[in-house]
């Protein structure tokens, strides 16, 4: 690892100048989990690092009076997985929480790392092979190894978004605030995230200089019974791994009609991929085992695999009927039919 | 001298007595009818506590006064020409204190494996005395520094400047055969294949009821012991000592003698602790070379420890095969015969046979065994933990499966069918051992599984056997201090199996004290009482008996010393429950008590291993039933329960001997479910060598293990000893993918079985 130069900011303002100052060479430390990974394999070498954990006030978890809710990009995975009411009114986050890596990665790792992390690809991070995301001229998963990579929204580069926590946040309908040196922006979790197609060297819009504060979430309780929600996460082992697909799904339910649904895909694609197909499959009808198949196969229709992903495709089907289906209280799907 | 004596040996359930011939100066045979009271027990570890508390010093560990920390620079190519390594700015960098670069081509060559006349073995190295050094592998080591931090080495790798010519490389197994792939080694990548065969196969299968031909697929898997390869070496005055992370202290000692032209009394080799090894450390290799070069170099004691990444590059593998298999049987499942072809690579090294289980386990007429080599650009392969016999085990458990399921026999009936009978075996109870504690009755056949819905349970087994009986050389020294205080001293080392306790449970045998009582003395050539390396599982049937053999003398010594005050003759004198003895007189003295009638402040008696008994057979054998769930929807594989049913001889210890047993289904589970090292054949570069993408079981994939020891008394040595290092990986990848294809209903032929294995296969199901 190279030496670097460690800023203590005082407040945010004080942060996001050394960030401008840095000129994209001073990274942000939060849990630091990612970014010591990336300094060690040398994928990045900033000459400054700028530790967040000196700037008080980033690290709450709050409903507010209407009821919505607001979780400070500091906040642990652990507080979040371990806090009762978001655990009843948005039970896709904590269970996407609660999946993250190990006990001790959830204690340190944030909600911001979490969201703002770089791909897990295996040739984004091998320090020999320079490729595209790191301003070389080929994605590598195109000629080698593409076991786990990008079955839908691929291309030029074919890396998968690792978070558990967006694609459960972007089912339960979370914006995100940035704070940088142009002000604070707000927008929805969903348009942070930008394919390869946008922009190659980062999967997010964040800009030289602006850090996560925060993302929040619009009240779950309503009149109508709520929103319900279901985070799945499949990996090849249970014992700390990533995702090779996992499924966030929030639905809106009147019996066991479904009104309004969200379904976003975790490990499939360059960014968290939310299935508009899949959605406008169920809404408007009532979940079953069948209905649940098909908006799982509509999720999947323009799925296109690469060399050793193919696999993808079906797992991905059967978490997403499995979530519906459980998120409706209509079994596990895993009865003998 | 050699002597006839009478030995009982057998099982529980049947016993013979038989007569062999030992040596006149070997104790007896701890046989059916020895009366033991501490071997057989259970014991923690004596280091036990050390371990887990921290204070147990591993080589990591070790830190001398003006140690240097020293790193290596490797080849990123796989296949390059090296033109020129120029250190001069690296060795400039203030804190740096040795450089060494590798450009001779022969620069290793001391550490190269040589045949019994001294000829280099096929596929260990380019052996090219002129031109530029040919980098064979990416990984290969190119430089060295050490310096003042491991910091300031990092730097100073930057700071080497390396001209390569790049050449075209192969690393794929089935590139490699192909007729236009580059060729690792002027001779083309094809090794000449071994063919072994007994009978006539095509006869057989034409004798046969049923042919079933089928072929499998195993990875290449890499060794990751917990702690990295690694050596602080020392100079001082000519001399060398090193801490070594090694399973053969003096193997390390000799490579290094030869490397640096040093009488192997002049170098002393430590290594009291080992964080696992499992074949990986045999010898100083490059690492071991390089550290003690650098001292040299640098006059400073260094330490250099491989990270992650290099010790999943360049310090071996267990190489990948591709197996054809081709059985046939008659109606009731007896085999008629069993043809083998295969293939793999381990690289730049050799070894991928895979032939042993065919050709050892079962009873068959007509055998033929064809196994090849092919050489790739990719990291040597060594020896691990059973070479060749998981994969073979895999391929040939699976085709039984099917035949079984053909012919519509139950597999362990067919099994039984096949059995090669012996009196010192205890294979049949150990079936039936494993088999009732799986609970082996409630398997049905596949097609009754498939109506289960999404999640599907099945049942498998496979048999475990492994054949290298230790034996000389291997000295032991056992003392008895006046004070009461006993040693036990060997120079071999504990890799983790238990060693040390075990030593001191059969030096407390003879002496009739308690483990705990013992002091051992291990790991350190400067002991001068030899040991092999630790791996084959010839550890504990090497030096056992040799240490038993000391304890015996050392006792005699004693009872001679303390006879007079107990009115009493030598021979009568017997040492148990903590005392010494008479059983004619029936008066005794407490041990520290009679150790006080020693005349000298010590007494110390050394013995060596004898030969091994000629004419007996002491294979160690071992059976293991596994029961899985399988999700159809995701292919996630999940093994609920292994039975593992084993021996080992004589048990010495058995609580290590279980944790022995559960290590190796650890080990084989892992191996069939995840592991497996992936290359990117564009670049020749490994892609996973990290604990991130190679993946490792670990808490959550862990079934229930029930491991069983059985004791088997066989003429094995005097202790009746037999190894248990390989035999409990050896079937649990076979019996994992034999439950796994009888819950599906199809066949699962490639390793490691997951999600897309699984999910290909219930395609192709689907498909049929």
């Amino acid at each position: 690892m190279r030496r670097f130069a460690f800023i203590e900011p005082p407040d945010l303002a004080a942060a996001t100048e050394a960030l401008a100052r840095g000129a994209g060479k001073a990274a942000i430390l939060a849990g630091g989990l990612d970014l010591l990974g990336e300094m060690k394999d040398r994928i990045i070498e900033p000459a400054a690092v700028v530790n967040l954990k000196t700037v008080r006030g980033l690290d709450a978890i709050r409903f507010e009076p209407d009821g919505s809710l607001r979780i400070g990009a500091l906040a642990t995975l652990a507080s979040v997985a371990a806090h009762p009411r978001l655990g009843r009114e948005y039970p896709a986050v904590a269970q996407a929480a609660q999946s993250v890596g190990s006990v001790e990665i959830r204690n340190v790792g944030t909600v911001g790392g979490n969201l703002c992390q770089r791909p897990r690809c295996w040739y984004y991070r091998s320090p020999l092979h320079k490729c595209l995301k790191k301003g070389g001229d080929v994605c590598f998963t195109t000629v080698g190894q593409s076991r786990y990579h990008a079955i839908l929204g691929g291309g030029p580069s074919y890396i998968v978004h690792p978070s558990d926590l967006a694609p459960a946040l972007i089912a339960c309908d979370a914006r995100i605030t940035v704070v940088g040196p142009d002000g604070t922006k707000d927008l929805p979790l969903e348009q942070f995230y930008v394919l390869p197609s946008v922009r190659l060297d980062h999967e997010t819009i964040l800009k030289p200089g602006e850090i996560v504060t925060e993302v929040s979430l619009p009240a779950s309780a309503s009149a109508d019974g709520g929103t319900r929600s279901r985070f799945l996460k499949f990996r090849e082992k249970d014992s700390f791994d990533f995702a090779l697909v996992s499924v966030a799904v929030a639905l809106r339910l009147q019996g066991n009609s479904c009104s309004a649904a969200r379904v976003v895909l975790g490990g499939v694609a360059p960014t968290p991929w939310r299935s508009k197909e899949a959605e406008s499959a169920i809404v408007d009808r009532s979940i079953g085992p069948r209905s649940a198949a098909k908006a799982a196969a509509a999720a999947l229709a323009d799925a296109s695999p690469m060399s050793h992903n193919e696999y993808k495709i079906p797992l991905a089907r059967t978490l997403i009927t499995r979530a519906l289906l459980e998120t409706a209280d209509q079994g596990t799907g895993l009865a003998p039919s | 001298m050699a002597a006839t004596r009478k030995v009982k040996i057998g099982t529980a359930r049947r016993t013979e007595t038989i007569d062999i011939r030992v040596p006149e100066t070997e104790p007896p045979i701890w046989d059916a009818d020895a009366k033991l009271t501490v071997v057989g027990g259970s014991y923690p570890r004596l280091d036990g506590a050390a371990k887990v508390t921290g204070k147990a010093r591993y080589t990591f560990d070790i830190n001398r006064p003006g140690m240097l920390h020293g790193r290596i620079l490797r080849s990123p190519h796989a296949h390059a020409r090296l033109l020129a390594v120029d250190v001069s700015k690296a060795a400039r960098l203030a804190g740096v204190k040795a450089t060494a670069t590798f450009e001779s081509p022969t620069f290793f060559a001391a550490l190269d494996e040589t045949d019994e006349s001294g000829k280099p073995v096929e596929g260990a190295g380019e052996k090219a005395a002129t031109g530029p050094r040919r980098i064979l592998f990416a990984g290969e080591e190119i430089a060295a520094v050490a310096a003042l931090t491991p910091d300031i080495a990092d730097d100073a790798l930057d700071l080497i400047e390396v001209r390569y010519e790049p050449l075209p490389h192969v690393v794929d197994l089935e590139d490699a055969r192909k007729p236009d792939a580059p060729k690792v080694f002027p001779d083309g990548n094809q090794r000449p294949a071994t063919v072994w065969s007994a009978g006539d196969v095509e006869a057989g299968f034409r004798e046969a009821d049923a042919v079933v031909e089928a072929t499998y697929t195993t990875p290449v898997a890499l060794h990751n012991a917990l702690e990295t390869h690694g050596a602080v070496a020392e100079w001082q005055g000519g001399k060398l000592t090193v801490w070594a992370s090694t399973q053969g202290v003096f193997g390390v000692r000799d490579d290094l003698a030869k490397f640096f032209k040093v009488p192997s009394r002049d170098v002393r080799v430590i290594s009291e602790y080992l964080g696992g090894g499992f074949g990986a450390k045999f010898g100083a290799g490059v690492t071991g070379v390089v550290a003690a070069l650098l001292a040299k170099k640098a006059g400073a004691p260094v330490k250099l420890m491989l990270d992650r990444q290099e010790e999943n590059l360049a310090t071996g593998n267990r190489p990948d095969s591709v197996q054809w298999l081709k059985i046939g049987a008659k109606r009731n499942g007896a085999l008629t015969a069993i043809h083998l072809r295969s293939y793999g690579t381990g690289g730049i090294g050799g070894g991928a046979g895979v032939s042993g289980p065919v050709r050892m386990i079962y009873a068959c007429p007509n055998i033929k065994t064809e196994e090849q080599d092919i050489s790739t650009n990719a990291g040597f392969a060594m020896p691990f933990r059973a070479p060749g016999f998981p994969q073979g085990s895999f391929a040939l458990e699976s085709t039984l499966d099917e035949i079984a399921d053909r012919l519509g026999l139950d597999p362990l009936a067919l099994r039984k069918t096949n059995y090669i009978d012996r009196p010192n075996k205890g294979l049949m109870e150990q079936y039936d051992l494993a088999a009732r504690a799986i609970g082996w009755e409630r398997r049905r056949p596949p097609a009754e599984n498939a109506a289960a819905g999404p999640i599907r349970r099945g049942f498998g087994m496979g048999t475990a056997t492994w054949g290298m009986y230790g034996g000389p050389p291997a000295d032991a020294t056992v003392t008895i201090h006046s004070d009461g205080r006993v040693e036990c001293i060997c120079g071999t080392q504990d890799i983790g199996t238990g060693t040390r306790t075990a030593m001191a449970v059969v030096t407390a045998e003879v002496l009739g004290l308690k483990p705990e009582q013992i002091k051992v003395v291990l790991g350190d050539t400067a002991t001068g009482m030899y040991s092999p390396a630790s791996g084959g599982s010839v550890t504990l049937t090497s030096i056992l008996p040799a240490i038993r053999a000391a304890a015996e003398l050392a006792r005699d010594k004693l009872f001679r010393a303390v006879a007079p005050a107990l009115a009493a003759k030598p021979e009568d004198l017997e040492a148990s429950g903590g005392r010494v003895r008479d059983r004619v007189g029936g008066r005794s003295a407490a041990f520290t008590a009679a150790a006080a009638r020693l005349k000298s402040a010590l007494i110390s008696a050394q013995a060596a291993r004898a030969d091994n008994y000629p004419g007996v057979g002491i294979e160690s054998f071992g059976a293991q039933f596994a029961e899985v769930e399988v999700d159809t929807g995701t292919g996630r594989v999940r093994v609920l329960r292994i039975a593992a049913a084993h021996d080992a001889g004589r048990t010495i210890n058995r609580l290590t001997a279980e944790s022995q047993v559960n290590g190796g289904v650890i080990m084989g589970l892992s191996y069939a479910l995840l592991e497996r090292r992936v290359m990117d054949a564009p670049t020749g570069i490994v892609m996973n060598p990290n604990l991130e993408d190679y993946k490792i079981a670990a808490t959550l994939e862990m079934p229930e293990i029930t491991p069983i020891m059985m004791d088997v008394y066989d003429p094995a040595n005097n202790a009746g000893v037999k190894g248990l290092g390989e035999p409990p990986v050896v079937p649990t990848a076979a019996a994992i993918a034999n439950a796994v294809s009888n819950a599906l209903g199809v066949r699962v032929r490639d390793l490691p079985l997951t999600p897309d294995v699984i999910l290909a296969a219930l395609a192709r199901k689907e498909q049929a």
